[in-house]
């Protein structure tokens, strides 16, 4: 595994916070009872796109924090190897209080985004990671926010990972607005023109507008979805700099010289709109003596103000300065350059402003956002008493609490269960039902009732004890940690159903195998993957058959990241690790050909059955739950018949879906009028469970593959037909089957994007090229000399991929890669010498099975 | 028949000293062939008839006991391979096969390669060797740290090699030598009977083992790593698992209840259902009618181990797996993550919460019944839903073209 990944660190400066505002819990805690004017957001972006730095300067401004506890730190880089990386790992809450004035509270027109008596507004911020590896802390952080604000780094576009969480947002009815960030690069670097960089803006929210179009439309039950700098939804400025702009903000500089009314104003100053400073007339199109709104009103002064400072043009600076009303502090006075032009942008215009207004007027408040939510948190019946105390947001309903991960505490092994809560209220000391993922109402398992030891408001790394915690706010439990694995549902009310359960954008499909470098520690490995697999949401620390200890995660960043905590926090002893390896999947290419037939030990029953693989997509609709075992069966047939050309008779009679009851492929009987044939069905899919669960080749999952039952003789006595005769009748059957049919391996491929300077082209390609990868897409970001090359690439050949890319482009190229799909690792595994031939040979190894492959007739019975 | 007849001599006169009546004689499916001669030979010596066991329920490593009860036998004697597994009631008398050894050999091969290690070696040998251990003990004599053991045969002795006194003596797994601290461990083993050898190492983890082959004359380490890490497995799944199933694979075993009730006593401790199943030699398709059954415990002898392990649709494991999983179960009421699932292991579960009323209240789950509660088939339903039993009726009569005459209407339609 390489280690020394170095990230791209330019943008990130230690933050010095020198401003706190001063907040009892008490105070804070009244605020949480206004749940209109409360606002749970995340922020989310492309890795580098500027998040953090963002964060910082709304925190700086309206952060709420104990005076004695801040420190000299990012706020939301809490960890020492964020804060060396550069990159944020984990996700981290902060609450902010700020006050709307009078003139912008009219903005607001929806009764239920303010309390009428109330200006100030809690705003409850999750800063979450831009690294794919580490999506699965944007999934948790998006559950329990209502709005997200989406950065874009204006210079670089909208990216592989600005898409993939945005998508993740719209599939939450998460509300998004945007914010182009890094303005300062498109104008001291890029130098690009006032028009040029309009149309980038534009482009960018054309491209956010039509991922939201994909995934929702305006028509929905979220209401308007798309971004739109008319309507206010998009800020544009340079968070390193600290300054932010809405259109509202010059719509309010010009309002009364036009004398127009400020929303009117907004309108103007986007889109096609030119004016003739000779007529003083509008127009749509532009002409010789008009010029466009945005770039004359908005862009001019600010290039003015870049221009006069950065060419040391002192006189014109002054005189511009006090037309735009801006007063330097007496000790910003004798800056110049960068400093100076930093001081008056800041000044003329603060980036926690226009953020923080942008944020209370358009992102929705609970009361708002739990209305058309609920029915996609909620999983029982939409109308009872859990429902609706989540729809309405009642802090007097039973309480209802999503957990969506666990935050280590100091107190080693322990965490502090971090959610929101959605109804009802949660206070320290009461007594709640925990349900885990696998709890079903009326059973017991994964329930337990214990009381709550403490509330806590959690700000970044900073804790703070609550009695309570009404309906609409974000806090964290101790004590329940032990009785959930990463997430949960927390309840009082005793015939509640589970809250869904977060669905991953990233598969953990690379593999460390871990051991102790002291054999006697084995114990405290043991104990310190339970910890791990907790603090994690998305990490899988696994026992193998072969005894082999396992952490899988995202990518290797993540995997250095979680064994990295594993050795110095969580197992605290000296690890070896092995060389990270994907896992595989077995899968057919064509229909068996042959029709298998097995008996059973005492011959007297016999299966007849054939396989074939998937069309293409199945598998993935299966995956994504469009196609699931719980579906009502005609209506599952007839969208198998419409989107697969199944034969609808037969789509109707699916037996089960497998492994595990849920996985990617299916048993279908085919059979005609065969007697008892409902006797061994359960047999029958028990041996399907257990062949898709090991694959023939080498024990792998299997996947896209449909098993078809064609006859069945069975033996008329039910004692000689039960399961010992059918199940393993059946898996033999099966497993002749897919010998018969071509049997492949699947690998796991990531989706790669690259920028980089058309220079570093070439050497993208030779590298994925020697990597097996391929490019499907190739283009220039408009308006820049950087290009984005799009390609997939084989999991199993991106280890050491970004130090490769990295030496072979002088640094300059820089990958993401995030789990895509599983393509079929291309040759024949029966064939011995070929590629996949050898993976499944390695992995017969490493599991202690027998050497060679399988024979078909040790399956295939003569008739 | 004529490479027993000393052992078949000394064991009649062993017959006589006990003034056993009825004899039995448990003899191995290979060597059935020749039961009418030795028998004959038995009952010239003794001048009484003897049973021959052939058929045996179990291994024939151990002694068939309950067999042997059918017809009240007094005494058993043992043919073939032994797993000298002690026993509970009978006396047995083992009459072991008799390989072929190149002592000499195999003595110079052992003396030369720890001439120059430090420490204690110990010699075990397979029992189809014990014939010439005498002349194995001879050769490596000459050496003072290499010991080698004996041949547990509770019942009579076999050996004529002075017992010295000077140590204390260990018996485990049929064999036994002295108690020392054991370096190094020589196991000479019998074509590939490796059962006896893989509970060594996993006993003496402490010891470098060795094995020594007779057709090749080569001394190789063998390590058990990949079983051992099996084991931490195996360990993960007990402790998933809710529902164990006891299964009996010989009963003749000393303490076999004992083990039974431990098993059980530790499944209660941990809140999970046993059951025991007997199903004489055990194979797949006998297991596989319990697919509820999550793990099978193999009570056995310490040869008896199922091949094929991976055709079965659970794992099977041994008692000490058992002991190792459950018998360290910490009892708090705090939930452990599975390493398997990366679930909650519920601990809750089998505390029955007894509500304190005086009412009678149906207890649930309680019998297997409630393990195949999830299976679709559940057997002809008792309940018949299909409409009752009526006397025929007179329907209606006539042609599609002439109509039809039901019994109320006498017009045709």
């Amino acid at each position: 595994m390489t280690t020394n990944v170095v990230y791209r660190s330019s943008t990130r400066t230690t933050l010095f916070i020198q401003w706190y505002v001063n907040f009892t819990v008490d105070e804070i805690r009244k605020m949480m009872d206004k749940k209109k004017n409360i606002r749970n957001m995340s922020v989310i972006a492309h890795v580098d796109h500027g998040k953090s730095t963002l964060t910082d300067s709304l925190v700086s401004k309206a952060g709420i924090i104990a005076n004695a506890k801040a420190g000299d730190m990012r706020f939301t880089d809490t960890r020492k190897d964020e804060q060396d990386r550069c990159i944020t790992i984990k996700s981290t809450a902060i609450s902010m209080y700020f006050e709307l004035q009078e003139k912008d509270l009219v903005f607001i027109k929806n009764a239920d985004q303010r309390d009428p008596d109330e200006k100030g507004f809690l705003i409850n911020l999750i800063d979450s990671p831009g690294h794919v590896d580490f999506s699965s802390e944007v999934t948790a952080a998006l559950r329990v926010t209502d709005g997200a604000l989406v950065v874009v780094d204006c210079v670089s576009g909208v990216c592989v990972q600005t898409e993939t969480v945005l998508r993740q947002a719209i599939a939450e009815r998460i509300k998004p607005i945007l914010f182009m960030n890094k303005m300062d690069r498109a104008l001291l670097e890029l130098q690009l023109e006032s028009e040029d960089l309009y149309q980038t803006f534009q482009r960018i929210v054309e491209n956010v507008n039509i991922i939201i179009a994909t995934y929702s439309d305006d028509s929905g039950p979220m209401g308007e979805v798309q971004v739109d700098p008319s309507k206010g939804s998009v800020g544009f400025g340079s968070g390193l700099h600290g300054w932010a702009f809405t259109l509202k903000q010059f719509a309010e500089m010009y309002a009364e010289k036009f004398k127009i009314d400020v929303v009117k104003l907004m309108n103007r100053l986007w889109g096609e709109n030119f004016f003739n400073t000779k007529t003083k007339k509008w127009a749509k199109l532009k002409d010789d003596n008009n010029q466009r709104s945005f770039c004359m009103y908005i862009l001019d002064p600010i290039y003015k103000v870049f221009n006069s400072i950065m060419n040391y043009k002192k006189e014109e600076a002054t005189d511009l300065l006090k037309k735009l009303g801006i007063e330097l502090k007496h000790e910003d006075q004798d800056k110049d350059g960068k400093a100076l032009l930093k001081v008056v942008m800041r000044t003329w215009l603060p980036a926690g402003e226009a953020l923080l207004q942008m944020i209370a007027i358009h992102l929705p408040s609970p009361v708002v956002a739990q209305k058309y939510r609920m029915e996609m948190l909620y999983e029982g019946p939409h109308d009872d008493e859990a429902a609706l105390g989540v729809k309405n947001c009642d802090p007097d309903a039973p309480l209802m609490m999503y957990i969506s991960k666990m935050v280590p505490t100091s107190d080693k092994g322990r965490f502090y269960a971090f959610g929101r809560v959605f109804s009802g209220r949660v206070a320290t000391g009461m007594k709640a039902r925990i349900m885990g993922p696998n709890y079903t109402p009326g059973k017991k398992e994964d329930l337990y009732e214990k009381a709550i030891q403490r509330t806590i408001l959690m700000m970044g790394r900073y804790t703070e004890a609550i009695e309570d915690v009404p309906s609409g706010n974000i806090c964290g439990l101790v004590g329940v940690d032990q009785f959930l694995v990463k997430t949960g549902t927390i309840t009082t009310f005793k015939d509640a159903h589970n809250m869904k359960v977060m669905k991953f954008s990233v598969s953990p499909v690379v593999r460390i195998a871990v051991e102790p470098k002291n054999p006697a520690d084995l114990p405290k490995l043991v104990e310190g993957l339970k910890r791990l697999a907790k603090s994690d949401p998305m990490v899988q620390c696994i026992i193998e058959e072969s005894g082999e200890h396992i952490v899988a995660g995202a990518g290797e960043l993540h995997l250095e990241i979680c064994l990295k905590d594993l050795e110095e926090d969580h197992a605290c002893i000296p690890i070896k690790k092995s060389d990270p390896v994907v896992s595989y999947r077995e899968t057919v290419n064509e229909e068996s050909e042959i029709m298998c037939l097995s008996k059973s030990p005492n011959k007297h029953n016999r299966l007849f059955m054939r396989c074939q693989p998937f069309p293409d997509g199945l598998a993935e609709d299966i995956e994504g739950g469009q196609v699931n075992p719980r579906d009502e069966f005609k209506a599952r047939a007839r969208y198998l018949g419409e989107k697969y050309e199944y034969d609808v008779t037969e789509a109707r009679k699916i037996w089960a879906f497998g492994p595990d009851g849920t996985g990617p492929n299916l048993l279908i009987d085919c059979t005609k009028g065969v007697q008892y044939l409902n006797e061994i069905k359960d047999s029958v899919v028990a041996g399907f469970q257990w062949a898709t669960k090991e694959g023939v080749l080498a024990e792998e999952n299997m996947r896209a593959v449909r098993f078809n039952i064609y006859d069945v003789t069975l033996h008329a006595d039910a004692i000689h037909r039960g399961g010992g005769q059918i199940i393993p009748t059946a898996r033999r059957c099966m497993y002749a089957s897919i010998l018969a049919a071509h049997p492949r391996i699947m690998e796991p491929v990531y989706l790669c994007e690259i920028q980089c300077p058309e220079v570093a082209v070439g050497g993208i390609y030779s590298v994925l090229n020697r990597r097996r990868g391929h490019v499907f897409e190739e283009s220039q970001v408009v308006g820049t000399p950087m290009f984005v090359v799009k390609a997939y690439l084989p999991v199993n050949e991106s280890f050491g991929f970004t130090a490769d890319l990295r030496s072979n482009t002088g640094g300059q190229a820089f990958p993401q890669c995030v789990f895509d799909h599983w393509q079929i690792f291309p040759g024949d595994p029966c064939e011995a010498g070929s590629k996949p031939y050898n993976v499944v040979m390695d992995t017969r190894k490493r599991k202690g099975l027998k050497d060679g492959l399988p024979d078909i007739n040790s399956y295939l019975d003569k008739l | 028949m004529e490479e027993y007849s000393e052992e078949i001599f000394c064991c009649s006169q062993w017959i006589k000293n006990g003034k056993f009546e009825k004899v039995c004689i448990q003899l191995p499916d290979y060597m059935l062939c020749k039961s009418v001669s030795i028998s004959s030979e038995f009952e010239r010596l003794l001048d009484r008839r003897v049973y021959i066991l052939g058929d045996t329920s179990y291994g024939s490593c151990c002694v068939d006991e309950t067999a042997a009860q059918h017809i009240a036998a007094d005494c058993v004697v043992h043919f073939g391979r032994s797993c000298l597994t002690p026993n509970s009631h009978l006396p047995v008398y083992y009459i072991l096969p008799k390989q072929p050894l190149d002592y000499i050999q195999c003595a110079d091969l052992i003396i030369k390669t720890f001439e120059t290690e430090e420490g204690q070696v110990l010699v075990l040998y397979d029992v189809a060797y014990h014939h010439i251990r005498d002349n194995l003990a001879r050769s490596l004599s000459s050496t003072k740290t290499i010991i080698l053991s004996d041949i547990d045969l509770n019942e009579h002795k076999t050996t004529s090699c002075p017992v010295s006194n000077d140590y204390e003596y260990t018996s485990i797994f049929g064999r036994r030598f002295p108690n020392l601290n054991y370096k190094n461990i020589v196991y000479i083993v019998n074509d590939n009977y490796m059962n006896n050898v893989d509970r060594f190492i996993l006993e003496k983890k402490e010891c470098q083992v060795y094995i020594y082959q007779n057709s090749c004359n080569v001394l190789t380490q063998r390590t058990l790593t990949s079983v051992i890490k099996k084991k931490s497995f195996i360990k993960e799944k007990i402790k998933d698992s809710t529902h164990i199933g006891i299964l009996i694979c010989s009963l003749s075993i000393k303490n076999l209840l004992e083990r039974i009730n431990r098993i059980k006593c530790l499944c209660k401790q941990t809140n999970k259902k046993c059951y025991i199943f007997s199903v004489g030699r055990p194979n797949v398709a006998k297991l596989a009618n319990f697919p509820e059954i999550e793990i099978f415990v193999n009570i056995t002898c310490t040869e008896g181990i199922i091949e094929n392990q991976k055709e079965y649709m659970q794992p099977i494991v041994n008692i000490d797996d058992i002991e190792l999983a459950l018998g360290t179960e910490n009892t708090s009421d705090v939930p452990d993550i599975s390493l398997v699932t990366n679930k909650l292991r519920s601990v809750t579960m089998a505390k029955e919460e007894v509500e304190s009323s005086s009412a009678l209240n149906v207890r649930r789950d309680m019998s297997l019944s409630m393990v195949t509660q999830n299976r679709t088939w559940t057997g002809l339903n008792p309940h018949d839903t299909r409409p009752p039993v009526i006397i025929a009726t007179e329907g209606r009569k006539g042609t599609p073209s002439s109509g039809y005459i039901t019994s109320d209407s006498e017009y045709r339609s």
